[in-house]
């Protein structure tokens, strides 16, 4: 298998199929937008690191690819979720409310 | 989907993507910061130091790629081991069928890579080049040596020394000494030699596995008289004793001193055959005394030296042609007597030495390449149904996969995975197999023409067997994979429908397998039919003589250093001491032995004829009572008897060919012919005429014979005896050996054999082909007939409802039969009709080695087509009763 993805890589998958859920089929940059201007630009995806994490995640089958004509008349590639995408992102909501509230918790009794 | 698995290989179109991907972005972004105001230059440094570094970047994407392209490939193989490991039976089914089956095929190659394509080993094979004249008539000399469409690679020995001293080449002479008469230690035999000159090792670049090899001042008549060994008869006659170096052996009569050793695979320069040993070529004139009278060294008349030349580095092809052929035009302009006559010189490759040779040895090997390349077709499909088979047992596993977003593609790969792993298996236990079937080939050839070849090593084989091995993996893989990319993710996910959408796929393509399987096992039983008729004609072809109860034994006294007159009363001598064997009944002997690929000729002339071309007269020196111990029938005049003696008139008895060709049927007791048995021009007085019969070949028509008595000739030949004997040959054999010892202990007996062992030597390549192909037959009916049984076996389960319903609603059992019987008339029918294109089209290549009847032999294609389909009928009979056996009540049930 590939190297375990670390939380921060677990993070970004989450953030981008999360994106693409809710938006539909976007560019890179499409994506690095929503993610800055949902949260405030409080969070910001590293750049350099998107593309490597949509490859990925295009091997694995959670998103596909194919090239169309942007929104400024220029050939983009745009990522959309697929159905093993869609279960994926399930999981990892699902874990992430898990390690959520489990900070939660340590935070209140602390 | 396909568009990923290329990208995973053209990491160049995934680059230039991936960085459109990323100026995009970049742009995009500089573009967002020129709308908040900064100038484009500040705004694009702004984007890019926002994205990081696009190199690691797309270091990263790439390797994403590979690790997962890796980690994929891992995946399947450790998921087709699990899934061979998990149906044992299947895998070892697989990988033994189709392991014999790349083994024969590796084997037959190993032979013929052996025969025709390994180049010698010696150093630099690459540069020999071997040189060969062509005339459009022979010249008139005498030559010792092969021919080919009148290419003709020997030369005199005069000539030899002269191309020797051109500039800018190495060249050096060979020829081949078969029967060599040898004796070692006391013991007399038989060995295969060459006559080389004293740089041939040199030239050829060989080093000695003990002691040292010929230089050029052993090639002299005034040099201590050596030989060299072939590390092969070293080990057979010596036993590898290092001992035998400096020892002394026989050869012909002459002793020569052992002075080393050949390297292991050095078999000389003619592949399939094993030189024992390796004389100075300047013995030639005293190792066969019938060259004495005009010494082959000095001849310019006899040629004899076949040549092998090395150009030395740096000389141009073109200049050394041209300088040889200069000088072969002088050399040869003697000889040409008639005007039209043109003989020119050339030079051909010579890596593989004389292996262009052996074209006759090599044909059977190309047919028998063929017929186990069928074979292997055979077997492929054969595992392709059985992977069907499971396949179909997988599928809602596959459908589970794909509907999980599994790609089709990684699917079919995995599938192609796992087939290639059973197929590198089955090529593994095959390249163990391909030896031991390369060897048992060689055991099949006749004893007299026997192939002794260097079976080691060779890349080549491996890479042919690897080859096979991925190609019959693919060929077995791609049905089932195909299958299962077809699988309908909706059709498996619906409730209950489970393996049924497999078996649907199944029968799809099971059915054009089983099809192939026919067509092929056709072909495959056509061309043994072919194979058995042709040899069934040559075995009941009238000989013109009686071999039964006949043993034949040849002696060699003329090599052996007997003169002419001893060796007549050498033969008398043994003839009388065999009188007395109890179990011999008749004795007689020839020059050579009819029907032994001996044939000897000269042109006969007839008083009276005008001096028109006739054929050539076959010639046989005979011993007393030979026509009537062999029993060929007198048609008229007289045997030889009592009154044929040394001084009497010279006679002699020809057949009805020679009346036919030479005397246009006339009565010929009396008439006279002149022939040139040896030297000088004999003329024969005719006094017996026999019936035709088979001279040096059964393949041959009837030729004109004519026999005449030994007493008045000597000839150099033989004698070979020919003994009518009582009971088993064993102890007459043994008498033999003993007498022939003590009267001659210096003359070795050689090849012992019954008559019929003879003709069945020279109809060995025939049997053994009759009976591969015939084994071959067997085989690919026996597998057809079980995919057929497969295939209808299932189509009655699968229906086994419909039946039901048919049998419910009426139908005769009779109808239910001939409804399944139609069914699978149409994978048998057109299965069988493209065999019989195939072998129509195919056996024309078989044409050239059938005896008495045509490659489209009605009878045979007849007799192939009852036999495919008498078993296809009885593979399809038995399952398809069962469907009308059905119970209908029960079948409804059963839903």
């Amino acid at each position: 298998m590939l190297k375990r993805p670390d939380n921060l890589q677990g993070a970004l998958d989450l953030l981008i199929l999360k994106t693409l859920a809710s938006r539909g089929p976007l560019h890179g940059y499409g994506i690095a937008l929503h993610v800055e201007s949902v949260s405030d630009d409080v969070l910001r995806v590293e750049e350099g690191s998107l593309y490597p994490a949509l490859h990925r995640m295009e091997q694995e089958g959670w998103v596909q690819s194919n090239w169309r004509t942007s929104e400024h008349n220029r050939r983009a590639k745009f990522y959309g979720i697929t159905a093993a995408g869609s279960k994926q992102l399930a999981d990892q909501v699902r874990n992430w409310r898990l390690v959520v509230d489990a900070i939660q918790r340590v935070l209140q009794v602390s | 989907m396909f568009q990923r698995l290329l990208d995973t290989f053209r990491l160049g179109r995934l680059d230039r993507e991936l960085d459109e991907e990323m100026r995009f972005h970049i742009d995009m972004r500089a573009a967002a910061y020129e709308r908040e105001g900064l100038s484009p230059a500040e705004a694009r440094r702004k984007a890019l130091r926002r994205f990081g570094s696009p190199l690691l970047a797309r270091e990263r994407v790439r390797d994403v790629h590979l690790l997962t392209w890796l980690d994929s490939v891992r995946q399947d193989i450790l998921l087709g081991l699990r899934l061979l490991r998990r149906s044992p039976a299947l895998t070892v089914a697989a990988v033994l069928s189709l392991g014999l089956a790349i083994g024969a095929t590796t084997g037959v190659f190993a032979v013929g890579d052996a025969l025709m394509v390994r180049p010698l080993p010696v150093q630099r094979p690459n540069e020999l080049l071997i040189p060969q004249w062509h005339s459009t008539e022979w010249p008139e000399i005498g030559i010792w040596g092969t021919s080919d469409n009148d290419d003709i690679w020997s030369f005199s020995y005069p000539m030899y020394e002269q191309f020797a001293r051109t500039p800018g080449v190495d060249l050096a002479g060979v020829q081949d000494l078969d029967d060599g008469i040898t004796v070692i230690r006391g013991e007399a035999g038989t060995a295969k030699g060459s006559l080389v000159t004293g740089n041939f090792f040199r030239v050829l670049g060989v080093a000695p596995a003990a002691g040292r090899l010929l230089v050029d001042a052993d090639n002299s008549l005034a040099a201590p008289p050596v030989i060299v060994l072939s590390h092969r008869f070293w080990q057979k006659a010596f036993g590898s004793d290092p001992g035998a170096v400096g020892s002394a052996m026989r050869v012909n009569g002459q002793i020569f001193t052992i002075v080393g050793v050949a390297p292991t695979a050095f078999f000389g320069t003619l592949p399939g055959r094993w030189s024992d040993f390796y004389l100075p070529a300047c013995w030639i004139t005293k190792l066969r005394p019938e060259f004495a009278a005009e010494s082959p060294l000095t001849s310019d008349r006899f040629w004899w030296l076949q040549l092998v030349a090395r150009p030395k580095p740096g000389t141009s092809l073109q200049a050394l042609q041209a300088s040889l052929g200069t000088q072969f035009a002088g050399l040869v302009k003697p000889h040409i007597t008639k005007p039209k006559q043109n003989a020119t010189f050339g030079l051909r490759p010579g890596a593989q030495g004389f292996a262009f040779q052996q074209q006759e040895a090599f044909r059977p090997v190309v047919i028998l390449m063929a017929l186990v390349a069928l074979v292997l077709m055979i077997a492929c499909s054969n595992v392709a149904n059985l992977l069907l088979a499971r396949g179909a047992a997988r599928s809602k596993e596959a459908a589970m996969r794909l509907a999980l977003g599994a790609g089709r593609l990684r699917l079919v790969r995995q599938h192609l995975t796992e087939s290639l792993m059973l197929a590198v298996m089955s090529g593994a236990a095959g390249y163990l197999f391909a030896r031991w079937f390369a060897q048992a080939i060689l055991s099949l050839a006749p004893e007299k023409s026997s192939l002794v070849l260097d079976l080691g090593f060779s890349w080549r084989v491996l890479g042919f067997d690897l080859g096979i091995s991925v190609l019959a993996g693919l060929l077995v893989g791609i049905a089932p994979a195909i299958t299962l990319s077809r699988s309908s993710v909706a059709h498996a996910l619906r409730a209950g429908a489970t393996v049924r959408v497999g078996w649907k796929h199944r029968i799809g393509l099971g059915r054009p397998l089983v099809a192939v399987q026919i067509a092929l096992s056709l072909l495959v039983l056509v061309i043994a039919g072919l194979f058995v008729r042709s040899l069934g004609n040559l075995q009941a072809v009238p000989l013109g003589f009686n071999p039964d109860g006949i043993l034949l034994f040849s002696l060699d006294p003329t090599a052996a250093g007997y003169s002419p007159d001893q060796k007549a009363q050498a033969t008398d001598r043994i003839a009388n001491r065999l009188a007395q064997v109890p179990d011999i009944r008749a004795i007689t002997w020839s020059s050579f032995a009819l029907v032994d690929n001996i044939s000897w000729n000269t042109r006969v002339q007839v008083p009276g004829d005008p001096a028109k071309k006739r054929p050539p007269c076959n010639l046989l020196c005979v011993g007393p009572r030979f026509h009537q111990t062999l029993q060929i029938p007198l048609v008229a005049g007289r045997f030889f008897d009592e009154r044929d003696g040394p001084a009497a008139p010279k006679v002699a008895i020809v057949n009805q060919s020679f009346v036919a060709k030479y005397l246009r049927g006339a009565v010929p007791l009396g008439q006279t012919f002149t022939a040139e048995p040896d030297r000088d021009a004999v003329t024969f007085e005719i006094v017996g005429v026999v019936r035709d019969g088979k001279y040096a070949r059964i393949r041959m028509p009837p030729s004109p014979v004519a026999y005449f008595p030994d007493v008045q000739h000597s000839v150099p030949m033989g004698p070979t005896f020919a003994l009518k004997i009582a009971g088993g040959p064993g102890r007459v054999s043994a008498e033999i050996n003993r007498i022939v010892h003590e009267l001659a202990p210096t003359m070795p007996v050689s090849r012992v054999r019954t008559y019929s062992e003879q003709i069945g030597q020279q109809l060995a390549v025939d049997r053994s082909l009759s009976l591969l192909s015939s084994a071959f037959g067997v085989v690919a009916l026996l597998l057809a007939a079980i995919g057929l049984y497969g295939i209808v076996a299932f189509a009655v389960a699968r229906r086994t409802v419909e039946m039901g319903v048919r049998l419910a609603l009426g139908a005769s059992r009779g109808a239910v039969l001939r409804l399944m019987l139609l069914d699978s008339a149409k994978v048998i029918v057109p299965g069988a009709c493209v065999g019989m294109a195939a072998a129509l089209a195919a056996t024309r290549f078989v044409e050239s080695i059938l005896y008495g009847l045509k490659p489209t032999d009605p009878a045979t294609i007849v007799a192939a087509m009852a036999l495919l389909l008498a078993v296809a009928a009885i593979a399809v009979y038995i399952p398809a009763r069962r469907a009308a056996g059905i119970d209908p009540v029960e079948s409804l049930r059963c839903e």
